[in-house]
Order: structure tokens, then C-alpha cells, then sequence
């Protein structure tokens, strides 16, 4: 059994999000899910979370924006992106903010596994 | 060539005319016609009161007494004081035989030397008198021109009066002139009673040849002289005193010598002709006048100083008539140029409106009236012509009926209802019955053919309407029609006139027509050529481009309505600016650069594209320029340069853009959320993975189909990237620009290894069409495999870079080819026809850099990038990439 991690997962896709719930949940981890960045702000600065997994594009406050306050806020939580973006940009602006797990949609078996062994070494 | 020799002919001609023209006048000189047309002028002259006084050596006493005792005794008197003065000689003056009688009865006894001064033809009368006290003398004899004593001469038979003044004086006895520039009250003159009663002292008389008028108190005062005196006439003496006066002074008027004035009037003939080429006819004129007023000037001159009587009216003369004759001569040529021109400039108007062989056509009008009926559906059409010199129409051609049908019988198109169609100038929808046998609902029109302000004829039509018909465009349409067929209907007629022309000549003459017909053609001409250029400005105008036109000098010759809302926009005071400067202000080229474009213009003749975005206005531009080369018409005018100039279009592409922008969001919003959804069956399938044993064939058909989708999604996605990339991305940019950022960039890498950059780049260098990403990548792939594969001992990156035309299925494409190679280890060839042989998308990355060539490569083919490697295994590589250029053929 892995050791349980406080996960806060940040996607807009609410489905997508429960899903991604059931398979951490599955692997013993502890998942808070949060629909947009404001949202993963706020549950950031009442709790500590051992990682955060979030997508880019989402309405309010988008993942870039809120790696970035993040950052500012000197919070050293662990995050891996999770995107259907993969343009070149977008990973060139996550490489300056620090970022180098990156996992892009869509979410295959293949991509999950990945995805567990990353929250795995961390 | 013939025209420049049938001119050098014509002008030849009108010179010679021209010569004889004066030869004729200098020969009515000679025969005198315009000589009393010169005294009068000399005569003109007089009362400018430039008289000249002289020192006289002559007295004239004027015998106010009559021949009884109280004369003789006075002339007793008179004579002992002469003597006493020492008078050189004393000369009885007369022409009247009895009273020479007289004179000589009374001076019998006297023992003075007194001489007594007679005409010639008295020397006869006087034979029978005992003349030994007195010696007779010959008078002048004088001749009158129109009233006026103007010569005088000397018989030399007998001893004459001017032997007197000086025996020396005057050889031969031809005509001399007077010269009444002399003063003639400046000769002392008094009467006899005053001389006697008053004395005389000796310097009036002394050393002078006084002249005693015995006839004088009979009033004979009989010669008629010019000048200020003319009112009065004078005596003989005085004359004879003048013309005494005249010929020791040498100062008779002289007559320029008929050779000399022959060659003053030819020189003044051909100043005048040459004159005529250098000024304008305002200028000759101006010219011809102050040279009029300097010959008045020069001939009071010549008559005052140097006593010479120029030929002054035949020098007027020749100089008036020169100017009116080489100015009708030029009047001449101007209105032969003029019908030339304008016979030249309708030809090739009608040539360009339609093909000869329609007005050569019997029976052009069949064609335009299929043509017509097809357009507007006609039920009824026929076109009535004028009768030339008549208010009358006739029928030219007509469509479903004939000139019988038409009800109206007059035909008269100053009766109505063409009349009333003329009024207007429009359509004119007929009420009454024109056309016999009208069915219910046909409606009908007569239509006015008026061209230049004259009536060519009428068009009358009728038409049925059907669903959909529209008036007011059925009328729009008739009204543009109705100026096509007047615009033929006139070039017919024109053709049909040049026909009749040629033996009309005579014709026109005669009835002072010609300058009138040439007129007309010119103004008709003139007409057309304007709706032309309505028509061409129109065009330009109504262009979608914002477009200038500049000369090769570039100086703007015309600019369209949206060139100067752009340049508005822009602020820029375009009209002040040169085409080069004009591109300075807009890009960020120097102004070397800048000349180097234009001159690929001009000189090579291409098409050159720019980017413009002006001072990072929203708007995106792509300015073209390209040559406007001369026409085979004005080619053959002698027209010095090949181009007429520069069009300068700037195409706006930033609609375009967005719209490309907004599909490319559209797509990648599309995508995303495929993304999240394949994602979604993925955790669901994951999910019932758990609940379902693990051979489950619906699971697993589930997590085929789910693999499939993503392969095929991921397919499709890069499909419609590789789409995207080329409608939204791909601009034209400058491939050796980009190269260069990729060196700078390995500027580290490639000093690592001593390698040299060798680069052959032309100096102008045309855009490609490239998506810049790719082609950044593509480049950087290349550059990074020629530094890791060359030799660092002394390796060397070469880049050729060629700009030219590729002819591929005959139609000539623009490329520009970058040829990279390197001095280093290669690879063997067969590996790479392996690669190239194998699917871009299973390329496994083992071979990263040349996989990654291979890769990019095949991604930039779909913007047109052709890419070609070799390598020797221990020589390098040789990399080829072929992109088009950025011109529009």
C-alpha cells in the first residue's frame, strides 16, 4: 500500500474530476477537488496538501494563474499538470514557473499509470 | 521617319513660297508701286520736328515791289549795298520771260556783275535779249511725286545756279532727293523794301549768293513741300535755294541700293521663319510688334542722320506679311495634326471597343440584338437611325417586327413622342399605342440615342412582363444598353463617313466645313476618351487593394479612393512623398535596402512583397509592387522606357487572419474537450475494469475502441494542426533571417568545434511563404545536426542560397532554395533511403536529430517545403530546402 497523500485535484471537468477521484481514492490517496484556481486557493490556504494535480484551462482562474500564486504565496507543494494543451508555449511558460511533470490528455491507462508513479515519488 | 521627312518636305515647301513671296514684293519696289507709300512715312516723320539748321549760304530778298521806277530805283539801292557787303553773287530769280525783259531793261547800264537765274527751258525764250550786262544761268529743274516737289536736277548745257555756290559741287545731272530735314526758315529771307529801308549788314550777306525773287509780288509761291510747312507752298527761289542748299551740303536723300534692300528683305524673311520655331505665335506677334516700331524708329534715323530713305514699307511689309503667312502655314500644320490625332485616337478607340469587322459587317446588328434579347427579353425591338440633314428616322435593323408596325408615321424626331424622349434623355414608357398589335400587358419604350449632344437615332422596344420583371431595373438596364448602342451606332457612322471622306474634300471646302468637321471629331473623340479613362478611374477606384501608381520616378501619377483613406488613417502626408520615401516611412527597411527592392522592380522586373504593419496598427498589410509594363501601342510611339510605372497594392489580410484565428480556437476548444471525454472513458473503463473480471470481452472491446479513437483523434488533431498551421500561421518571411537566429543561438556550439560559416545569399532576397515555427525548428534541426556531425579539426557549415524562377508544369513558380552542407561523418546512404522510406509517424527516435529532419520535413511539405538530404558516409551531408517565394503570378 502506498503511502496516503493528501492530493487537491483542480479540474473543471466534473466528471473527469470524479473519475480522476475513484482511481486516486482507489490507491489510498486522500483527494479534495476543486472546480477552478480561486477555488484551489482558498482549500490551499486552510489545509496542507502534499500534492496538487491541475488542468490549464478552466474558467475563473485558469492553472498557469494559479501555479503562479502559488509561487508567490511560497507554497513549495508538489504540482503536476494535467492538460490537454500541449502546445509549445504553454510549456515553455510551465518550465520558467518551475514545472516539469506534465501529463496530457487524454487520460489513457497508460497515462493514469504514469500519473500514479509520479504521486508515487513524490 | 516618313513623318519626320514629309514634314522636313512641307516646311521646305512653305520656306521656298515664302522666298518668293518677297522676291515679288522686292520687285514691286523696283517698279516703284510702294515708293509714294515710303514718302508718306518720310513725310510722317518731318513733323517730329528734328529740322536741322545749318550754317546756309544763301540770302534770298523777295521783290515785294512792282516793276515801275520806284523798283528800279530800289533795286539800285539794293545792289550798291550788296556790293558794299560783299556779297559773293547777286541772282535775279525768274520764270517769267517779261519780267527777265524787265530786269534786263533796268540793269542795261549797270556795270555789276549780276547773274540772272532762269528755268531751263527759258533759256530759249530769252535769245533775242541783249544779256551782256547780265549772265544767265540755268535754274534747277524740279520734279513733283504726288503733289510735293521731292527732286531736283541740273542741266549741265549751260552754266547753272549751283556753279555759283561751288562749280565742283554736282557732276551729272541725274535726279536728287530734297532733304527737307533741312530747315527751311532758317535761309535769310526778306523783301526788297526791307533791305533797302533797312540796310543791310554784312554778315548776313557777305560771301553769300543772294537770290532776288522778281516774282515774288505776284504771288507764285507755287511748290508744295512736306512737313510742317506743307499747308503753305514756298517760292521758287526758296526751293532753288534748298536745293542749292542740299547739294553743297550733300545732304539729298539717298535710296538704299536695290540689291541691298533685296537682301535686308530676304534676311528679314528668314529671321522671321526660324523666329516662328522658337516662339510661340503670342510671342511672334509681341516680337513682330516691337519690330515694327524699331523699323519706324531706325528709318526716322537713317532720314536724320545718314539722309538715306530706307525701303521702309516693303520692310514692314515683308515683316507683317511673313508673320500672317508662317502663322496660317502653322495653323495648317496644328489642324493637320489635330485630325491626325484625333483620326489616330478614334480608330484605336473603336478598335478597343469593338473589332473592325463590325462596322465592316453588312448587317452588324443581328448580334446586338440576340445579345439584347438574351439580356432583356425583348418581345419587340427595332433601331431607328436620323436621316442625315433631316428630322426624319429610318429603320436600321429590327427584332420581331418591322418599321410598318410602328403606328406613328410622321417619324419625325422632333415631333413627339421623340421629342419627348429627348427631353429627358431617359427611357420614355409610350402610354399611346406605338407599336400596332399590342398584345394585353406589352409594355413599350423608345429610348434616345444621343451621343456628344447629337441625335443618333432611337431604339424602340417593348417587353412583356413576366414574374420577377422589376421596372425600375428593366429601365436601369435600358438606360446602360442605350449608351452601348449609341457609342456603336456612332463608331458605325464614323466608319461609314471615313468611307465617303476621302472624295468629299472638296466638298467640305467649299462649304467652309473643314475646320468645323475636324472640331467635331476631336470633340467626339475627346468624349470618348473620357469615358474611358470614367471608366478606368472607376475600376481603380472600385479596386478592393488601396493602390497607387507611381512613375519611374516615384512621383505618384494616381492613387484610389482607398489608398487615401489608408494614407489618412496613417497620417502620413503621402502626396509629398516619393515611392522611396514612402516605403521608408512604412517599413523598417533603410534606404539602401529600399532601392535595392525598387530597382528588382524596375530593373528585373519582378513583383516584390513587404509586410506592413504601420506603427503597430491593428491592421496587417502585405504591399505589393509590381511593374506596369508599356503597351505594344505606345511601344511603337517611341515611348523611352519600358515601364510606366510602379503599382503599389496593399492587400489587407488581417479579416482574414481573424477569421482564421477564430476557426483555429474553435478547433482547439473542439479538441480539448475530446481530450477530457477520452480521458473520461478511460477512468470510466478503468473503473469497471474493478468491478468486471479482467477477461471481460466487452471491457476489452471497450479499451480497442477507446484505443482507436485516441489514435484517431491524435491522427485527425495533427491533420487539422498541420491545416491550421498553413491557413493561419504561415506569413511571409525572410528564411535567411531566420536562419541567422538559428546560428546566434549555436554561436556556442559552433565555437566549440571551430566551425566556419560559409554563406553565398544574393543581395535580394524574396520572401518565402513558411510557418514560422516549423520552419525555426526545421532550421534548428539542421543546424544542430551539421555542427554534431562535422569534423572539429577544420569543419565548415556552407549555406548557398539561390532566388529563381522554376519552370514545373509550364507555369513558372518562384523558389527560393537553401542548400546547406558540411564537412563532417555522414551516414551511409542507405540509411538514409530507410528513413526517407518509412512513415514520418513511426520514425522510433533512435537516430534523434535526422528522425527529427526527416519529421519536421514531412510536416512542412504540406506548406510547400520540399526537402532533400545526402550524405557521403565520411564527407557530411548535403540538405536541401526548396520553399516558395511570396509572389503572386
Amino acid at each position: 500500500m502506498a503511502q496516503t497523500k493528501q492530493i487537491l485535484l483542480v479540474e473543471d471537468q466534473k466528471v473527469l474530476a470524479k473519475l480522476l477521484s475513484l482511481e486516486l481514492l482507489n490507491v489510498g490517496h486522500q483527494v479534495t477537488v476543486a472546480y477552478h484556481g480561486v477555488e484551489a486557493l482558498k482549500l490551499l490556504s486552510n489545509k496542507v496538501f502534499d500534492l496538487v494535480i491541475t488542468d490549464l484551462f478552466m474558467p475563473e482562474m485558469g492553472g498557469i494563474e494559479l501555479i503562479k500564486n502559488i509561487k508567490q504565496l511560497k507554497m513549495t507543494v508538489p504540482i503536476i499538470v494535467l492538460s490537454a494543451s500541449h502546445k509549445g508555449d504553454v510549456k515553455t511558460q510551465l518550465s520558467e514557473l518551475g514545472i516539469e511533470q506534465f501529463i496530457d490528455k487524454p487520460v489513457t491507462n497508460e497515462k493514469m499509470a504514469l500519473l500514479l508513479h509520479l504521486i508515487k515519488m513524490l | 521617319m516618313m513623318k519626320t521627312t514629309s514634314s522636313l518636305s512641307s516646311s521646305l515647301k512653305a520656306f521656298i513660297v515664302g522666298v518668293l513671296l518677297t522676291l515679288t514684293l522686292a520687285w514691286l519696289s523696283v517698279l516703284g508701286g510702294l515708293q509714294w507709300i515710303n514718302f508718306k512715312i518720310h513725310d510722317h516723320a518731318l513733323n517730329l520736328s528734328l529740322s536741322r539748321t545749318t550754317a546756309s549760304a544763301s540770302v534770298i530778298i523777295n521783290n515785294d515791289l512792282n516793276l515801275d521806277q520806284t523798283f528800279d530805283r530800289q533795286l539800285t539801292l539794293l545792289l550798291d549795298s550788296l556790293t558794299k557787303n560783299k556779297a559773293r553773287h547777286i541772282v535775279l530769280v525768274t520764270r517769267i520771260p517779261q519780267v527777265a525783259s524787265a530786269a534786263v531793261q533796268h540793269l542795261v547800264q549797270s556795270q555789276r556783275p549780276i547773274f540772272l537765274a532762269t528755268p531751263p527751258n527759258m533759256t530759249a525764250r530769252l535769245a533775242g535779249l541783249n544779256l551782256s550786262t547780265l549772265k544767265q544761268v540755268d535754274l534747277f529743274s524740279l520734279t513733283t511725286i504726288d503733289g510735293i516737289t521731292r527732286q531736283f536736277a541740273l542741266s549741265r548745257s549751260h552754266p547753272s545756279l549751283i556753279d555759283l555756290y561751288d562749280s565742283s559741287a554736282l557732276v551729272g545731272s541725274e535726279n536728287r532727293y530734297f532733304n527737307y530735314f533741312l530747315d527751311l526758315d532758317s535761309l535769310p529771307n526778306l523783301t526788297l523794301s526791307q533791305a533797302v529801308k533797312g540796310g543791310l549788314i554784312e554778315e548776313l550777306v557777305a560771301n553769300k549768293v543772294v537770290l532776288i525773287d522778281l516774282d515774288y509780288h505776284q504771288g507764285l509761291n507755287a511748290f508744295h513741300i512736306p512737313g510742317p510747312n506743307a499747308a503753305s507752298s514756298v517760292s521758287l527761289t526758296q526751293i532753288q535755294a534748298l536745293a542749292a542748299e542740299t547739294v553743297i551740303g550733300d545732304s539729298h536723300l539717298r535710296r538704299v541700293p536695290i540689291l541691298l534692300s533685296l537682301g535686308v528683305l530676304l534676311l528679314t524673311y528668314a529671321f522671321y521663319f526660324f523666329l516662328l520655331q522658337l516662339l510661340s505665335p503670342k510671342g511672334v506677334l509681341l516680337f513682330a510688334s516691337a519690330a515694327l516700331l524699331s523699323t519706324y524708329g531706325l528709318s526716322v534715323v537713317a532720314l536724320f542722320h545718314w539722309h538715306y530713305l530706307l525701303p521702309m514699307v516693303e520692310w514692314i511689309a515683308v515683316q507683317v506679311l511673313t508673320v500672317f503667312y508662317l502663322l496660317g502655314i502653322e495653323r495648317l500644320r496644328e489642324e493637320t495634326l489635330i485630325l491626325n490625332m484625333s483620326a489616330s485616337l478614334n480608330a484605336r478607340l473603336c478598335k478597343k471597343v469593338q473589332p473592325p469587322s463590325f462596322y465592316q459587317s453588312s448587317d452588324p446588328w443581328d448580334n446586338l440584338h440576340a445579345m439584347l434579347d438574351q439580356q432583356l427579353n425583348l418581345q419587340r425591338s427595332i433601331f431607328l437611325t436620323k436621316v442625315p440633314k433631316d428630322h426624319r428616322v429610318i429603320a436600321i435593323h429590327a427584332l420581331n417586327c418591322a418599321i410598318d408596325d410602328i403606328m406613328e408615321k410622321r417619324r419625325d424626331f422632333q415631333r413627339s413622342p421623340y421629342s419627348l424622349t429627348l427631353s429627358t434623355l431617359k427611357p420614355y414608357k409610350l402610354e399611346k399605342p406605338y407599336f400596332a398589335s399590342l398584345q394585353q400587358d406589352e409594355l413599350q419604350y423608345l429610348c434616345p440615342l444621343v451621343f456628344g449632344g447629337k441625335v443618333l437615332g432611337f431604339w424602340a422596344l417593348t417587353v412583356i412582363p413576366t414574374d420577377g420583371w422589376h421596372q425600375a431595373s428593366f429601365e436601369n438596364n435600358l438606360i446602360q444598353f442605350s449608351r452601348e448602342i449609341t457609342e456603336l451606332l456612332y463608331h458605325r457612322r464614323s466608319y461609314l463617313r471615313e468611307n465617303v471622306r476621302q472624295g468629299g474634300l472638296l466638298r467640305r471646302i467649299l462649304g467652309l466645313k473643314l475646320a468645323q468637321a475636324e472640331y467635331q471629331v476631336l470633340v467626339t473623340s475627346l468624349s470618348m476618351l473620357e469615358k474611358r479613362f470614367d471608366s478606368l478611374q472607376s475600376i481603380f477606384d472600385g479596386m478592393s487593394t488601396a493602390s497607387t501608381l507611381y512613375n519611374l520616378f516615384g512621383q505618384i501619377l494616381y492613387a484610389n479612393h482607398q489608398m487615401e483613406v489608408l494614407v489618412k488613417q496613417w497620417q502620413l502626408a503621402f502626396y509629398s512623398l516619393s515611392a522611396h520615401d514612402f516605403l521608408i516611412a512604412l517599413t523598417a527597411l533603410d534606404s539602401a535596402q529600399i532601392k535595392q527592392r525598387l530597382l528588382q522592380v524596375t530593373i528585373n522586373n519582378v513583383e516584390v512583397c513587404l509586410n506592413i504593419v504601420y506603427q503597430d496598427q491593428p491592421t496587417h498589410y502585405i504591399l505589393r509592387i509590381r511593374p506596369i509594363e508599356v503597351s505594344n501601342d505606345n511601344k511603337e510611339e517611341g515611348v523611352p522606357f519600358l515601364l510606366l510605372g510602379l503599382l503599389f497594392e496593399f492587400i489587407d489580410i488581417s479579416e482574414a487572419q481573424q477569421l482564421l484565428t477564430m476557426k483555429k480556437d474553435l478547433y482547439t476548444q473542439y479538441f480539448h474537450q475530446m481530450r477530457n471525454n477520452l480521458g473520461e472513458l478511460y477512468l470510466i473503463s478503468r473503473q469497471l475494469g474493478r468491478q468486471l473480471p479482467p477477461d471481460n470481452p466487452l471491457l476489452e472491446m471497450l479499451n480497442q475502441t477507446l484505443d482507436e479513437c485516441t489514435k484517431a483523434n491524435v491522427n485527425i488533431e495533427q491533420k487539422l494542426a498541420l491545416h491550421r498551421s498553413l491557413t493561419s500561421t504561415i506569413v511571409p518571411l525572410n528564411p535567411y533571417s531566420e536562419w541567422k537566429k538559428i546560428t546566434r543561438s549555436n554561436e556556442e556550439a559552433i565555437a566549440r568545434k571551430h566551425i566556419r560559416l560559409v554563406e553565398h545569399v544574393p543581395t535580394i532576397l524574396s520572401m518565402v511563404l513558411a510557418e514560422p515555427m516549423q520552419l525555426a525548428q526545421l532550421l534548428l534541426v539542421i543546424c544542430e545536426l551539421l555542427i554534431n556531425d562535422s569534423d572539429s579539426s577544420d569543419a565548415a557549415i556552407s549555406l548557398l542560397v539561390t532566388d529563381s524562377y522554376q519552370t514545373k508544369q509550364q507555369a513558372n513558380k518562384r523558389i527560393v532554395t537553401m542548400r546547406f552542407s558540411n564537412q563532417g561523418y555522414g551516414v551511409p546512404e542507405s540509411h538514409l533511403t530507410k528513413l526517407s522510406q518509412m512513415d514520418p509517424a513511426k520514425l522510433t527516435g533512435s537516430d534523434e536529430l535526422l528522425d527529427k529532419l526527416f519529421i519536421q520535413g514531412d510536416s512542412a511539405k504540406i506548406w510547400g517545403l520540399n526537402l532533400n538530404i545526402n550524405s557521403v558516409l565520411g564527407a557530411g551531408y548535403v540538405i536541401e530546402l526548396s520553399i516558395p517565394a511570396f509572389l503572386v503570378n
